[in-house]
């Protein structure tokens, strides 16, 4: 089959236009709205953690460069006149509680003849709180030619910094160990403390 | 000729197409090195949380010419030191003064939680840029506006109500005496 003088050119119009269509991403629309909520709880509090991240920011230097992207940046940054280096750092919070809507009468069993209480708690729970709203710029250095960092770029250095955080927590039993470890401590004696007030023995477990 | 121009336009086609591909699937540039999380501190309280707010506070400031649009979300919560109720027994009766409630205001992890929307200048090629203490100052004084919000709006009062009732049941069930909560 010979092919004529437009075959070629459309052949290649419509292999373009294929190729575009399938790495087109369809964009969700960012979300704007402000959102309000407030709810009654009944959470006894018993501790809390303050998990500290840090992350810098650096040029890309060559060595370290991996692929095409990477590499042309690193070119990039090594012809740039001036430097561009900050730290920042700041405080995760979690906390471990008692959910006291769990605590049911069954729960308290009380003993008149020997004064003792045993009581079951339900099991310590624990959750991020949430994150220190400021940055602490631990160093900042920009020199020369480079443009600062602005408000914008330590917002997704954040954003960076919140889901490495998060992850981390997840995957390392240690954070959450640690807290239901000392808020088990401190239920104990706390309500043992109440109990010896109302000249009770007060024996505590846990689900 | 047209053959051998049609050919080399073939192949800068091809060329480009197969240097998008790898452009594409070439590894991100990230210049944020991270250190991994460590634990700061552990305190130990007994602290009874009764509401619990969650709210998107939209930031508007300027510091002389320069002005910055953005969003922040937080999450907070009041709760009432449990360590420092003054309680009292008369006549099998407990009664409990709560202590002054305590506001805590942070920032929310969930995805997206602060966005930086605009940062301009009133002058022509005026500098746009706000350093990190002068945003921290600003979202502290946000915050700090957000707390007395939370008391104009009566969430106090409800905390308050809510720890009276939760800490009655709860020490009238590990007691069996009466209770009351002021």
């Amino acid at each position: 089959m010979r092919l004529n003088r437009l075959s070629i050119p459309v052949l290649l119009l419509a292999l373009i236009s294929v190729l575009a269509a399938g790495c087109s991403k369809e964009e969700k629309a960012p979300d704007h709205s402000f959102y309000s909520e407030i709810k009654s709880v009944n959470k006894l509090v018993l501790a809390q953690m303050s998990v500290s991240k840090m992350s810098y920011i650096e040029d890309l230097k060559l060595s370290d460069a991996k692929g095409l992207k990477q590499t042309v940046e690193a070119l990039g940054d090594a012809v740039k006149i001036g430097s561009r280096k900050a730290a920042y750092s700041y405080n995760t919070y979690l906390r471990a509680y008692l959910d006291m809507t769990e605590l049911s009468p069954g729960d308290v069993v009380i003993d008149e003849d020997t004064k003792t209480i045993r009581l079951t708690l339900p099991a310590i729970k624990v959750e991020i709180q949430g994150r220190d709203p400021g940055l602490k710029e631990e160093h900042y250095r920009v020199s020369g030619l480079r443009s600062q960092i602005n408000a914008r770029e330590r917002a997704e250095i954040k954003e960076k910094m919140n889901t490495a955080v998060k992850e981390e927590i997840n995957r390392n039993p240690e954070f959450r160990n640690n807290l239901l470890s000392q808020a088990k401590i401190k239920a104990i004696s706390f309500f043992q403390e109440i109990g010896k007030e109302n000249g009770y023995n007060i024996d505590v477990t846990f689900r | 000729m047209k053959k051998l121009y049609l050919l080399i336009a073939f192949l800068a086609v091809v060329a480009a197409l197969l240097f998008y591909t790898w452009w594409q699937a070439s590894p991100e540039v990230d210049k944020v090195k991270m250190q991994s999380a460590k634990i700061a501190d552990i305190r130990k309280m007994a602290e009874l949380c009764t509401v619990d707010f969650y709210e998107d506070l939209p930031i508007k400031a300027s510091i002389g010419p320069r002005h910055i649009f953005a969003k922040t979300t937080v999450t907070g919560s009041i709760s009432f030191d449990l360590e420092k109720i003054d309680m009292q027994e008369r006549n099998d009766t407990l009664f409990i003064k709560l202590p002054q409630e305590k506001i805590e205001i942070l920032e929310s992890t969930a995805p997206g939680s602060y966005l930086v929307y605009d940062t301009w200048s009133d002058n022509f090629l005026g500098k746009t840029n706000f350093t990190t203490a002068e945003e921290n100052r600003i979202k502290a004084k946000v915050i700090d506006n957000f707390s007395k919000t939370v008391r104009n709006r009566g969430y106090v009062k409800e905390a308050r109500t809510e720890a009276r009732r939760n800490l009655a049941d709860m020490l009238h069930t590990l007691t069996g005496n009466p209770v009351i909560v002021n």
